[in-house]
């Protein structure tokens, strides 16, 4: 490592030019130093590469993520008046390509419908949850269904208002690929029983799969898409939703 | 999750208050510029940074004093590192480097200044993974040795060791590559001549 002689390892040295020395004990090495010019020049070696690095990293910033921040329930009349004239619009447009993006979703003709009821589900709910999935597993998946079924039915028991959202990504996708997944009838079933109850898939996880040579990658129709599924969860525990891995 | 336990575990569970929140969302270029050190890929590191905010905010119950915050997000980040990242690491090369300063601000497009940046990145990229770990966390972050034994759950002797061989190698590395960048530059120099 090095190739002077002294009593003051290298371990040492990178402790005192890092500050974690005690009084004393940087006392000592500072009367060495001006014994010792190899150990200085050692010194001043280690304090470069420590700044090189420093300063090498300092410009590095994070890709800018588009964060919309929703207003949640601020005013319920306006909400549902606003969701009513979308389904007017929505109707009236419906053989056309559909006009209206959600604000987080892309969305087909078919499922506009039931995003404009989950929509008005959420303005209500008072427990808002997010079930996230990443395992391929399917006695997970299965366990996953079973967790969101029981909740909304206790909840519903209870007369409190809730919303959930299954998000997957990664290896979780298999839940929602049309020819891959077994569960495809149980969440058509679900879907239609519950309108407070969406599931989503991260886009990027989709073109993952599709660059990997997998083909075009077909979604269950009654799956909504998000741009990152892992983005899409940050914001919804950022408006308080509760959060729960599977 | 045990079903019958909800939904008032779900709300008990949740209801951590909200400066805590902030801060770890908030912490997010604090957490970038150490994974991005770590893979050395921008979108790696980015996933790397959300999974550390989703977990952080999922167990924020566990946190026991406010101000340990900062290290306890390292730690949850370096253990999702080790268990779902290192698997995918990316052969780093200098052209991807250079792609990513591209992106990084223009004060730094100065080309001797860029030049010197990614010798020493390259020079990271090439260090043993315990070893990059190590020094990025105490020089780009400034975190001290008793806390980065705390976030890599290694006794202090073994922050003192490894971060001694770390700096060793970065700096020789760093040496290394700027010699065969002259050599580089007198060549083609040479070439321009004839």
């Amino acid at each position: 490592m090095s190739d002077y002689e002294h009593e003051i390892s290298e371990e040492i040295l990178n402790a005192f030019i890092d500050g974690e020395l005690e009084s004393e004990e940087r006392i000592e090495i500072l009367s060495e130093l001006s014994k010792q010019p190899q150990m200085t020049q050692r010194v001043c070696e280690l304090i470069r590469t420590k700044e090189l690095l420093r300063s090498a990293y300092r410009t590095v910033t994070p890709p800018p993520r588009i964060i919309r921040h929703r207003s949640l329930s601020n005013n319920r009349r306006w909400g549902a008046l606003a969701a009513s004239l979308i389904v007017g619009v929505l109707l009236f447009h419906f053989s056309e390509q559909l006009p209206l993006q959600g604000p987080q979703y892309s969305v087909t003709q078919q499922q506009a419908i039931s995003q404009v009821a989950f929509q008005q589900a959420e303005e209500a709910a008072a427990l808002r949850i997010v079930f996230h999935l990443t395992s391929s597993n399917p006695l997970r998946m299965g366990k996953l269904l079973d967790d969101v079924d029981s909740l909304l039915e206790q909840t519903q028991q209870l007369s409190q208002a809730t919303v959930v959202e299954v998000i997957a990504n990664g290896d979780g996708m298999d839940l929602y690929r049309s020819g891959v997944t077994s569960f495809s009838e149980r969440i058509q079933e679900m879907s239609g029983d519950n309108s407070n109850l969406r599931f989503v898939a991260c886009q990027r996880t989709i073109d993952q799969l599709e660059s990997d040579g997998l083909g075009k990658v077909r979604l269950l129709p009654e799956v909504v898409r998000a741009g990152s599924g892992i983005s899409q969860i940050v914001q919804r525990q950022q408006q308080g939703w509760s959060y729960i891995q599977i | 999750m045990e079903s019958e336990e909800e939904p008032v575990e779900i709300i008990r569970l949740f209801s951590k208050s909200g400066t805590v929140r902030k801060r770890i969302v908030d912490s997010r270029e604090r957490l970038f510029r150490v994974a991005y050190s770590w893979c050395h890929d921008r979108y790696q590191a980015d996933d790397l940074c959300q999974e550390t905010i989703i977990t952080a905010l999922e167990k924020v119950d566990q946190l026991r004093a406010e101000d340990a915050l900062d290290a306890w997000m390292f730690r949850i980040m370096q253990n999702a590192y080790r268990k779902h990242f290192r698997k995918m690491k990316p052969q780093v090369d200098v052209e991807s480097l250079e792609d990513h300063m591209e992106e990084e601000a223009p004060a730094e497009r100065d080309i001797e200044r860029a030049e010197e940046i990614l010798q020493v990145r390259a020079g990271l990229a090439q260090l043993k993974e315990s070893q990059r770990m190590i020094i990025s966390l105490v020089d780009i972050e400034g975190v001290s040795y008793k806390e980065a034994a705390d976030i890599l759950e290694i006794p202090i002797g073994t922050v003192m060791s490894r971060l001694a061989r770390a700096r060793d190698a970065l700096s020789r590395h760093i040496q290394q590559d700027a010699g065969q960048h002259q050599q580089k530059r007198k060549r083609s120099h040479l070439k321009v001549m004839k």
